[in-house]
């Protein structure tokens, strides 16, 4: 799921590496490992809807897009199909603001779900490449990228989650800048329905903490939160000590969410500067030995 | 320059560094932003060391942080503090500080962000980018899209990743069409261990924009060896940097 701003020149690009190949001898090694681990039903749950897709492709490597777009409150409007394929070496690129337009939908803050005919299930569901979503503003350009994983997100019958925890260290509220973050309730079933209410908690270098609620995301939608929204105006006088520098910590018990980082400049036009996608970082304590 | 804590005893303690590109010039300047996660996922321990080095872009390392963070610690750091006016290389490790044991054969990477700075009052950010490596390693082909209306402030940042003295980055560079079409094609200059390079999308394909014709878009692909996956950027004549990880 990637967010569209209304304003700005939103375009979504996917660049399909040469060497991708729908099944390899890596693939198929780490498909026996994985079916290992699980009971037979479990695996044809898991695995039946790719081979499917597999086999309906003839196991081509070239790739097809289909386009989903959602408003902010998850609610489903509108599709498009890319008719053309695309090979290894080729890219796919979409201006999504032409195509809010044609498809007669008014200027507003979108969701674009995009599909890909397969993916690469393999050892850690991983991404033949990455998204990228490209913002111009009338006098910036901001970017972000991310991984197009074929993995069950909050989808209950495939997989349970512990719950998100999202670390923002870059958060910025002076007099030229303004951090948001935004939260993408996504799911890998198009009936999820599960709405979520994250909390954050705001900590300045000497550890003293601001506390937020970040409000209801509901169920396939985003909800985006300044560091205003969420800690109040006094946020500024907060931080300022310390640079106007300190770092958020967000919550939510149960489901996994996709986070955005936003710097935004602090006037009126609320200009989207800078915007990456964050990391989770309870992913690099996996080689730690626990007791 | 000495320091407490050798980059190549951080990866054999299991703890490699992960890489960002470092930037520090009359444009730019680049903040290191980190959290010391350890705190919220181990409970046992939670106090950590961040070692933070700086290298040119030949590679030479110019300077060396260590600083520890507490429960709930963090550091946001201008780096321009420590080395104005060099670009480069920055690999950063955080460790727990007790030391905690590391699955044989696994090793526990760095989360961690940069931001950069346009002295014009601009942002852009990254997170991490590949760790270190005590040994050669392939660079496999790395493609993204750019904005033909913008290649002539378009460019690549290439990060070499790898400690080893014989580690030179090397590589090439491909100009492909939307279809796949490759446009142009030439060697990428060799780059030191553990040096960077940002080079103009002009200085390597001087004849892009005739070779891209009318089409609204591009893409750039590099693959080689001993490089970390690496960033596009644009830089307007304005100053404004902005910068991304493939």
């Amino acid at each position: 799921m990637l967010p569209t701003f209304e304003g700005l020149e939103c375009r979504l690009a996917f660049s399909i590496p040469i060497w991708h190949k729908a099944i390899d001898a890596k693939y198929l090694r780490s498909l026996v490992a994985g079916s290992l681990k699980k009971n037979l039903w479990e695996t044809v749950k898991d695995l039946g809807p790719e081979f499917a897709s597999l086999l309906r492709s003839g196991f081509s490597s070239n790739l097809r897009f289909k386009l989903h777009v959602l408003s902010r409150d998850g609610e489903y409007l509108a599709s498009r199909e890319i008719p053309s394929t695309h090979k290894p070496g080729a890219s796919f690129e979409i201006d999504l603001t032409k195509l809010i337009a044609e498809l007669g939908l008014v200027p507003q803050d979108y969701l674009i779900v995009a599909v890909m005919s397969h993916g690469r299930m393999d050892a850690y569901r991983s991404s033949p490449g990455s998204f990228s979503m490209t913002y111009v503003d009338q006098d910036n350009v901001a970017i972000y990228r991310t991984g197009a994983f074929a993995r069950p997100l909050n989808e209950g019958r495939l997989k349970s989650h512990v719950g998100f925890t999202g670390i923002n260290p870059k958060i910025l509220a002076t007099k030229d800048f303004v951090s948001s973050l935004m939260l993408l309730n996504h799911s890998s079933d198009p009936d999820y329905a599960h709405a979520v209410r994250p909390s954050s908690v705001l900590i300045r270098e000497d550890g003293e903490q601001l506390k937020g609620d970040f409000g209801e995301i509901p169920p396939l939608g985003a909800r985006e939160m300044s560091v205003v929204d969420l800690f109040g105006a006094d946020v500024f006088d907060f931080l300022k000590p310390f640079g106007g520098r300190g770092t958020t910590v967000t919550t939510c018990v149960g489901v996994t969410l996709a986070s955005l980082h936003l710097q935004r400049s602090n006037d009126n036009r609320r200009t989207i500067l800078g915007i990456e996608h964050s990391r989770p970082a309870h992913m690099n304590l996996m080689g730690i030995m626990q007791h | 320059m000495s320091s407490d804590l050798k980059i190549s005893e951080a990866l054999e303690r299991g703890y490699p560094p992960a890489v960002l590109y470092l930037r520090n010039d009359d444009v730019v300047v680049t903040e290191v932003c980190a959290f010391n996660y350890f705190s919220i996922f181990l409970k046992e321990q939670q106090d950590a060391e961040a070692h933070i080095w700086f290298f040119d872009a030949e590679g030479r390392c110019v300077n060396y942080l260590q600083k520890d963070l507490g429960f709930n610690g963090q550091l946001q750091l201008r780096t321009s503090d420590l080395c104005p006016d060099v670009s480069g290389t920055v690999a950063m490790t955080l460790l727990p500080k007790q030391g905690a044991s590391v699955r044989p054969g696994k090793k526990v990477t760095t989360g961690y962000y940069t931001q950069y700075y346009s002295r014009c009052g601009a942002i852009t950010l990254s997170h991490e980018r590949e760790a270190v490596a005590a040994k050669p390693f392939p660079t496999p082909a790395w493609m993204q899209t750019y904005l033909t209306r913008f290649v002539e402030v378009s460019g690549v940042i290439l990060v070499n990743a790898c400690l080893a003295p014989d580690g030179e980055a090397f590589g090439t560079a491909r100009l492909r069409a939307l279809d796949g079409t490759v446009l142009g094609e030439r060697s990428l200059p060799s780059i030191p261990s553990m040096g960077a390079r940002r080079i103009s999308t002009m200085d390597l394909f001087p004849d892009a924009t005739r070779l891209i014709g009318s089409a609204e878009t591009f893409a750039l692909e590099f693959s080689g060896g001993n490089m970390a996956s690496p960033f596009s950027f644009y830089q307007f004549a304005n100053g404004k940097f902005s910068l991304h990880h493939f």
